[in-house]
Parts: C-alpha cells; structure tokens; sequence
C-alpha cells in the first residue's frame, strides 16, 4: 500500500546519473554477467538506456548487479537483526564508517561482519559467504578480511557442541570423499545421462537403489537364516526353547512322524537334474533354498561360562522377515521424502506453471550427445505446439454438441468395458492354469516341466502382450495426451499387481482345499491336490515366476530390441527406417523392477534365499539395461520430468510394497504350517506361535510387559498419537501453503507499488523512462485485450501502470542528466531516493521536496485514486 | 590424476573446499577436466586463462543451447576462464549446490541482454535457441508469440511484461525439475 502521509521524497540530482555496474571500483575484474558490447567503453555508456537508471538504483536491482549477488542472507537475519538499522534499506552511513567497503556490501544485504561474539559466528558468516553467487576470488578476499581479526574462542559446553559440530562437517566431507570413490555405477550413470538424459537416469538410480536394499535384504537372510542352519548343525531337537511352556497348537509328535514321511524323489540322470534345477523340484527341494528344508530346531551356538548360547531357527526366519520389511520400508520412506514435501507444497500449481516449467526446465545441461540434443529439440517443439494444440482441444471439447458427447462417451465406455473383460479373463486363465500345471503331472520330464512353468510364462506373457493392446485402444477413448499417458499407466500397474495377486488367491485356495484333516496335511485324494509341504510349494512357484522374469527381460533386450536397432540402422528400407529403434521406454522398464520386487518380497518367506536371485537378475538387467539404453535404444520423445517420475515410482513401489506383505502377513497369522516340513512344523494352528512360544519362555515381569505393550488400549493410544500427528502435519503443510499464496499477492502487490512509485519518479524529475520500456508496455495493452483471463486475474486490484502516466503524463524533460564521475561508487554515494521515513531530513544534500500535497497537484490524480478504491478488494493481512 | 595431485597443496585444496560444493577429490576431478581442455597450457600454468571456445567445446557444454550465456556469465574476465571460474561453473552446476544459487545463474543465464529482468525478447531468443528452426520442426512466428504470452501471463506477477529475479524465482520454487536439469554429472 502506498502511505500518502507525513513522508517526503528526497532527489538529488548529482547523484542522478547512469550508474553502471561495470564502474564498481571494488571489483577486482569485470562484473560477471555482462554482455561483451558494454565493456570496452569504461564504464561511461552501457547497454541500459539511459533513461532507466532509477530503475537500477533500486535496491533489488542493486542486490542483483552488484559483485555480490542476491544472497540468502535472509536466513542468517536473526542474528543480525540487532546490528542493522531500523531502515534496512539504506541504513546509517555512520554504522559502516569504519568497515571496508567489500565487507560493508555484504552488511547491506544482511551478512553479519562485525562485533562477532566468537569463532561459531565467524564459522556461520563463513559459511554464508558459499552461497553467494560471486567469484571465488571474491569469496576468497571476503573471507580472508572476516578472519584476519582474532577472535574469542568458544568456550564451555559450547564450545564442545561448536567443536563437535565441526568434526561432525569434517566426517561427512571425509565419507562423501568415501563415497564418492564408492560410487556404484558412476561413471556409466555419467555416460547413461549424457546419451538419454535424466529422465532415463532417474530408472537407473531407482534400479540402484533397488539393488542395494536386495543386497542388504540378502546378506540379512543369509547370515541370520541360512548360514546358521547350514554351519551350526548339531541340533538340539524340539526343545523348550522352540515348543514354549505351556502354550496351545504345538504338536511335536505328528511333526516328527510327518518329517519321516516326507520325502523328495531325486533322479540322478543329467536332464532330470537340470530340469529339476529350472522347476526347483527333486534335489532342488532339498536345499536351503526352499522353507521346507529349515528345521524347528534349536541350535547350540557354544557356551560360555555357565550359560548356553542357542539359537531358535523359527524365531530367526520369522524375525528377521519382519525386519527386512522395516529396512524396506525405510528405504522407501527416505527416497520417498523428497518428493513427498516437493508434492504437498506444490501439487496446487504445478498445472499453473506448465509452460514456464517447459520452457526452463526443458533443457538437461548434462547432455552430451548430439543425437540426444536433436531429439530434445524435436521434443521441446512438439510438446510446445502439442500443450498449445491441447488448450485449444479444450476449448473444442466445451463445444461438443450433446451428439458427440454421446458418442464419445459410447466409445469410452465400450473401451473400458473391453479392458475390464480382457483383465477378467486374464484373471480366470492364470488362476486356472496354476490349477492345472500343480493338479496335472507327466512322465515325460520336459512335458512335465512345460506344464510347470505354464503359470510363470501366462503370466509373463499376459504382461506383455495385454499393455500393447491397451496401448492401441486408448487412442480411440480421445483423451489428452497427458491423461492418456497415466491412464494407460495406471491400467499396466493395475494388471501388474492384479495378475500376481490372482496367482496368490489361486495358491491360496489350493493350499486351504478342504479342511485338511490328513494326519500330515497332505490332502484329500480326489477333491484336493496333494502338497505335502505347502511352504515349499509356494517357494517353487515364486522360484519359477523369477527365472521366467529374469529370462523374459534378457530376452526382450538381446532378441528384440538388438536386432531392431541393428535393421533399422544398417537398412535403408523405408518402412524400417519409419519404425525406427526402440525407445527406451521409463514406466515400462520401471514397472518390471516393481514387479520383480514384489516378487522378491513376496517369495522370501517361503524361498529365504530368493534374494541372491534377486540381486543377480538386477545386477545383469543394470547391464543389459545400459546395454540397451547406449547402444539399442533411442532417447524417449515423451518428456518424463525426473523428479515427478521419481516420486512416481516410489509411490507405485510402496503399493507394491503393501499388496506384497499383505498376503506374507496373513500367512504368518492364519494359515496352518506343514507337519512335515519348515521351521513352524511343530506348530499346528499358526507360524506366529513361535512369538507365544518366546514369550512364555521370559520371565514373568518381561511377560507381563510384553502383555501390557501389546494390549488394546496400548496400541489405540499409539494409533491415536500417530493420528494426531498426521493431522498435525497436514495442517502445517497446509498454512504454508496459506502464506506461499500470501506472499505471492504480496509479491505482486510490491511490484505494482514498484511501478507506481517508479513512474511518480519519472513524472517528477521529467525523466525518460526506457524507450524499451514503452514498446513492452504497449504490447501489455495487446495482451491485455486478447486474454479476458489475464483481466480477470489481475485487474481486480490494478495498479497505476506505468504506461499510461507517460502517455499523457507531463511533459518530458531532455535536460542532459549529469554523468557520474567514473569513480564514484554507487555504494558510497548517498541514497538517491529514500523510502518513507518521517525523520529522514538531512541537511546539506540538494534535494526537491515534494510533500504530500504535491502528490495530488499532479495531473495524474486519477491514477491514484483508482489504486486507492481499488485496493482495498484484496486486503493483505499479516 | 596423479599429475594433478601435485599442482594443488593440501592448503589450496582445502580452501577450494570451504568455497565450493565440492570436496577435494572433486576438485582433483574438475582440475583434470579443466587440464583435458588444454593439457599443455594448463600444464605450463595452472591459472592460465582459457578462451571461451575452448571452454565451450567441453562435451557437457558443447550440445547446450545456451553454451555462449554460462560461459559468459561465469568468466572473470573477458572472454576468458581461470580454473578458478571453471571450478565455481562446476560447482554451481553440481549436485550439492542449493537450488537457490542454481536459480539465481540461470536467471543469468537466461537474461541474454543483461538488463536484470527476462523480458519478451529474451524468452523469444530463449525459445528459438531451444527449438532452432528446422525443415520439420519449425515454430512459427506466431506460435512463438502465443507461447511467450502464455509464459508472461503464468508467471508475470505483476504485470509489466517481464520476469523480474523474483518472479523467475518463483517460478522455478514451483518446478521441482529445474533442480535435476540444471545440473551437470562430474
């Protein structure tokens, strides 16, 4: 708002003079930025019209031109506060009278540089200095005059905290120098972004970072599950430890007659032996691959002194199942963070912003291929034209006749009918052939192996083959391009999940047929299939869906996608070169991560050392990946945002995630264990009686604590504390968005006042604006009229724009201004103009008093009226 | 590198440190970047000054449309780049630096005739240095025009036609990309 009362503008016509950057005497070399045309006259006339030098003594375009740079020193403000004038903006001359005039600009925008209480403040001033946008040489000299005075040295408690938190910086330096020699993959995401870009990038740090969890998933299994049962094997049987004091469901003999009964065929001729090492049946089964294998037992680990140290094999799997989840969650948690807070400050505008972000945001600077470069130019074009052809589709689309609307929706709805069909039918068929391949066998080894792997290659092929017809029909749905592309998305992850969650209900009803009576639950002859050991079963069919998954993937790169590129750019036939090579495609390959995750996650109970699979099949699809994404495949012409994308992933995983420890959970608590077979088997009603069977065995006070924690009413005292601060959370999250809104209006409302005070100026000392400044404004007017929009999103409080005060403003004076002398400083020189400040009268300084009432004698009264009962529509309120 | 160890003492080194995102391997790394531009010069004097051209063939440099403004923006001096200026180029560009002084370099950047604000034209040159025209992608005249006046009327707050620094910051507050595309790998 403009204050109208008791204040008066001082000018001194001296100082009125182009100032140009480029005559700072402090800068050791030219200012950084400048064009070249305005360096070789010194200083006298520069590429700003004259006419605009107010406008540069402004203190923002100061901050901006001068040496230093705009600085975020904001940050550092309350500490400084109390050493900076009550007018920030041009404060005392007095209080920098003794300060160097490097260290003095860097007092005016807000940097503490003297009356420092001890090193911590010289540290944090130190520290401030990197992020100015200034040359190191300038940096450098900041540096040396903040330090060449001594200083107190922290002492006490603070001194410690000030010490450590030095150290602390020190560490970090060293272990990103760690890192950075560490660096997995370094160099070929380095080559990997210069040919694709960060789009295609950002799948490869997701398939790291998926690689390093799998990696710590691994080494968890192995040391706390297998290594134990492998090297430790003296076993004490079923011991207290394992069978618990006096607890329900623990059933020792059936198990042991059960364990007998069980027993696995091996052939020893050489194809069975592959064949069974493809379908992990025969001498695979009888590994520490599968559950079925890892006993019940309690293992001696030694004794020392009196005390035995044992280890309970079924408290360890379950356990460390539980953990593994954590870690993965955690995981996800952290990458998830970033662009969890990036979407809830900006979600609102990101739409806003569409064609700024295209425009500034476009372009990768670490390219460094030419063919990319082409490609991104194409890219940049036909998203522009294509975002400007969209908004006009927008506007066809209001106009539709209430036929065509008709007819669209007919075909819309015949479209999804169609993909719910095809997805329906996708559903019954995997569940009917996991039936058929567990119900039917064959003498013949290779039949029976086809038979085996039916399942894994439906479901790979229903994953392969169903989003390319999905990709066809979405073109006759007529959605915009970007909708389009998510809803298509959205449909390929919802098959995805869909297919492996029908496989697990198809399982599930196979293992839960009847009500398994058998005294080794083996199943009833002729309704049910018989499974002996259904942890084993289960731990076979995700052992196959991975190497099914695994060879698809090598496959669609060596087979595929190398020959393609191979045709298409060594033949010059015209229909080849129309098809042009593969592209690599982001979601897509993303997806297959999600997907072999999911598949790991799920598996790992039932096959602990499906991990090691896991971690093979990412370490050889990174390199077939980086294979296809150097040398097979095109960069992508569809603009993928990297750090939308990114979230985007993580998002999916986490769903992945859910949907995958879901059925492990429901497992652990509900369904019966084999008899014959695992670590439960001695439990008969759940495998969570291993956690009943620990607690018994605690002494009493750690029971009754145990008791207590998980009680009802504790855990709803948690849930309702977690709750709250959720809600918390998002009420904070939402008031900053309150006062992102505010700030921008403020934002706006400081520019227009900017404008007004800008041409009351001009008016007043009769000075030119920019003729540059005219010609610009005049297409303001052409904009203005063109888009009502624009109208109705800033007139409502318009501010006196500057264009029509010089239009008939009064008459404009070419009095030649003044030249500064080439050494004065503009630091130096007293403020040309002050802002309101009521006892800001200083003698001695040639001035135009213009007082209050001056403002109104001036021609341009209604100017400031309209600011003034325009205003108050939108109040800002601090 | 080994060549390279030698030419900075720890002190150097560590000074480089405390004013860039780097640490000092980094700044080992982006020395021998800085050497492969010019090994014998660069060998014969360690500050010597590289021309523009020869900074501006760096492969991360060579594809980039705006390869003239970053150089400019970041030489000291005339058409020329120390290491000095190079290594705070890298530093900016790199993977630490805050978004905060990215945005402020390419406000720089992207103001081509130095007068502080993103005007009209600058955002034409902008888009026609982004999409050059060829045979088949060629934007016309006026499709230019429409998309300037679509940019100008999403983020020009204020109405006067043109980004001021503050706008233009507003803007990229709001563009979680420009943080992963403003940036070049070591």
């Amino acid at each position: 708002m403009v204050q109208r009362s008791g204040y008066s503008i001082y000018l001194s016509p001296v100082q009125i003079c182009p100032i140009s950057s480029t005559a700072l005497p402090q800068s050791p070399s030219k200012k950084r930025g400048e064009i070249r045309s305005d360096t070789n006259d010194e200083g006298g006339i520069t590429h700003k019209s004259k006419g605009n030098h107010i406008f540069s003594l402004l203190p923002s375009k100061q901050a901006l031109t001068s040496f230093v740079g705009i600085t975020m020193a904001r940050k550092q403000e309350s500490t400084s506060r109390k050493s900076r004038s009550p007018n920030a903006v041009y404060p005392e001359a007095e209080e920098y009278g003794d300060l160097d005039p490097d260290l003095k600009e860097l007092s005016k925008r807000g940097i503490r540089v003297k009356n420092f209480d001890d090193e911590e403040d010289v540290y944090k001033t130190l520290q401030l200095i990197k992020t100015l946008p200034c040359s190191l040489q300038q940096k450098r000299k900041f540096r040396s005059k903040l330090t060449d005075k001594p200083v107190k040295k922290v002492g006490g408690c603070a001194g410690w905290a000030y010490r450590r938190k030095l150290d602390w910086k020190k560490f970090k330096i060293g272990f990103r120098e760690f890192q950075y020699q560490l660096e997995l993959w370094g160099t070929a995401f380095k080559k990997i972004e210069g040919q694709q870009g960060a789009g295609v990038l950002s799948y490869f740090v997701f398939l790291r970072t998926l690689f390093k969890l799998n990696i710590a998933i691994f080494v968890l299994m192995l040391i706390f599950v297998t290594l134990p049962a492998i090297v430790n094997f003296s076993s004490n049987g079923y011991t207290v430890a394992v069978t618990g004091t006096g607890i329900g469901g623990v059933d020792v003999a059936t198990a042991q007659t059960c364990s007998a009964n069980y027993d696995v065929n091996i052939s020893t001729d050489a194809a069975s032996l592959i064949v069974d090492f493809l379908q992990g049946t025969g001498w695979m089964e009888s590994t520490a691959l599968f559950l079925g294998w890892y006993d019940a037992n309690e293992y001696s680990m030694g004794t020392v002194g009196s005390h035995n140290f044992n280890y309970i094999m079924p408290l360890a799997i379950f356990l460390t199942v539980i953990v593994i989840f954590i870690i993965s969650l955690v995981v996800m948690a952290q990458a998830s963070v970033k662009g969890f807070r990036e979407n809830i400050a900006k979600t609102g505008d990101a739409v806003r912003y569409t064609y700024n972000v295209k425009l500034f945001c476009s372009w990768d600077y670490s390219v460094t291929e030419e063919l990319w470069s082409t490609i991104k130019q194409k890219s940049v074009y036909k998203d522009i034209v294509a975002e400007l052809a969209e908004s006009k589709f927008r506007k066809t689309r209001k106009n539709m006749t209430s036929n065509q609307k008709c007819g669209l929706y007919t075909k819309r709805f015949l479209v999804n009918f169609l993909i719910l069909a095809m997805l329906g039918g996708a559903a019954y068929l995997i569940f009917y052939v996991q039936k058929f391949s567990t119900e039917t066998t064959s003498s013949d080894s290779f039949v029976l192996l086809l038979i085996q792997y039916l399942p894994s290659i439906t479901l790979g092929a229903l994953n392969g083959l169903l989003p390319i017809i999905f990709e066809v029909l979405i073109k006759f749905e007529d959605y915009t391009t970007q909708f389009a592309m998510k809803l298509h998305l959205i449909r390929i992850v919802f098959l995805k999940l869909a297919s492996l969650a029908v496989l697990i209900i198809s399982m599930y009803s196979i293992i839960t047929c009847g009500t398994r009576t058998t005294t080794c639950n083996v199943g009833i002859p002729d309704t049910c299939t018989a499974i002996t050991c259904w942890e084993t079963y289960v731990g076979q069919t995700f052992y196959k869906l991975v190497v099914t998954d695994f060879l698809i993937h090598v496959v669609a790169i060596l087979a595929v996608e190398g020959p393609r590129m191979l045709l298409t750019s060594k033949c010059d036939s015209k229909l080849l070169k129309k098809i042009g090579p593969a592209v690599f495609d982001i979601p897509k390959s993303v997806l297959e991560l999600v997907y072999s995750q999911m598949l790991c996650w799920i598996g790992l109970l039932y096959c602990p050392l499906i991990t090691s699979m896991t971690v093979i099949s990412f370490l050889v699809s990174f390199f077939l990946k980086y294979l296809s994404a150097m040398k097979t495949t095109g960069p992508p012409e569809k603009p993928y945002r990297a750090s939308r994308t990114n979230s985007f992933f993580i998002g999916i995983l986490l769903l992945a995630f859910f949907l995958s420890v879901f059925p492990v959970g429901y497992t652990m608590v509900s369904i019966r264990p084999s008899t014959g077979c695992g670590p439960f088997r001695i439990y008969s009603t759940q495998m969570s009686s291993i956690i009943d069977a620990t607690i018994s065995n605690l002494p009493t006070s750690l029971n009754n604590l145990v008791s207590l924690i998980t009680s009802a009413s504790a855990v709803l005292t948690v849930l309702v504390a977690l709750i709250i601060v959720i809600y918390f959370c998002s009420a904070r999250g939402s008031a900053y968005n309150n006062v992102v809104k505010m700030l921008e209006e403020q934002l706006m409302m400081e520019s227009r006042d900017k404008q007004f005070l800008m041409a009351r100026v001009y008016e007043l000392t009769g000075e030119k604006p920019a003729a540059r400044k005219k010609e610009t404004l005049s297409t303001v007017n052409e904009t203005k009229t063109k888009s009502k929009k624009m109208e109705a999103e800033v007139e409502p409080c318009p501010g006196p724009s500057p264009h029509n005060l010089y239009a008939d403003g009064p008459v404009v004076s070419d009095d030649p201004v003044p030249a500064m002398p080439e050494e004065k400083d503009p630091f130096h020189a007293p403020p040309v103009y002050r802002s309101p400040s009521p006892s800001g009268s200083r003698a001695g300084t040639p001035k135009i008093l213009v007082n209050n009432t001056d403002w109104d004698e001036t021609p341009r009264i209604n100017t400031s009226t309209t600011t003034h009962t325009a205003q108050p529509a939108k109040p800002l309120e601090f | 590198m080994g060549a390279s160890q030698s030419v900075f003492s720890e002190e150097e080194l560590q000074d480089y440190q405390e004013l860039t995102y780097f640490t000092k391997k980094e700044i080992l790394h982006v020395f021998k970047i800085f050497r492969d531009l010019s090994p014998r010069d660069v060998d014969r004097d360690r500050n010597v000054k590289l021309n523009e051209d020869l900074v501006m063939s760096l492969p991360e440099l060579k594809m980039n449309p705006f390869k003239d403004r970053i150089v400019r923006v970041f030489s000291s001096e005339e058409g020329c780049l120390t290491f000095e200026d190079f290594l705070d180029m890298m530093s900016v560009f790199s993977e630490k630096a805050p978004k905060e002084i990215k945005a402020q370099y390419a406000f720089k950047i992207y103001d081509f005739d130095g007068d502080d604000e993103i005007s009209r034209d600058d955002l034409k040159k902008m888009v026609l240095r982004l999409c050059p025209s060829q045979k088949d992608t060629e934007l016309k005249k006026q499709e230019v025009d429409r998309l300037v006046g679509e940019i100008l009327k999403e983020a020009d707050l204020d109405n006067d036609d043109r980004l001021s620094f503050s706008e233009f910051q507003h803007v990229i507050s709001k563009a979680p990309e420009f943080e992963s595309s403003f940036r070049i790998r070591l």
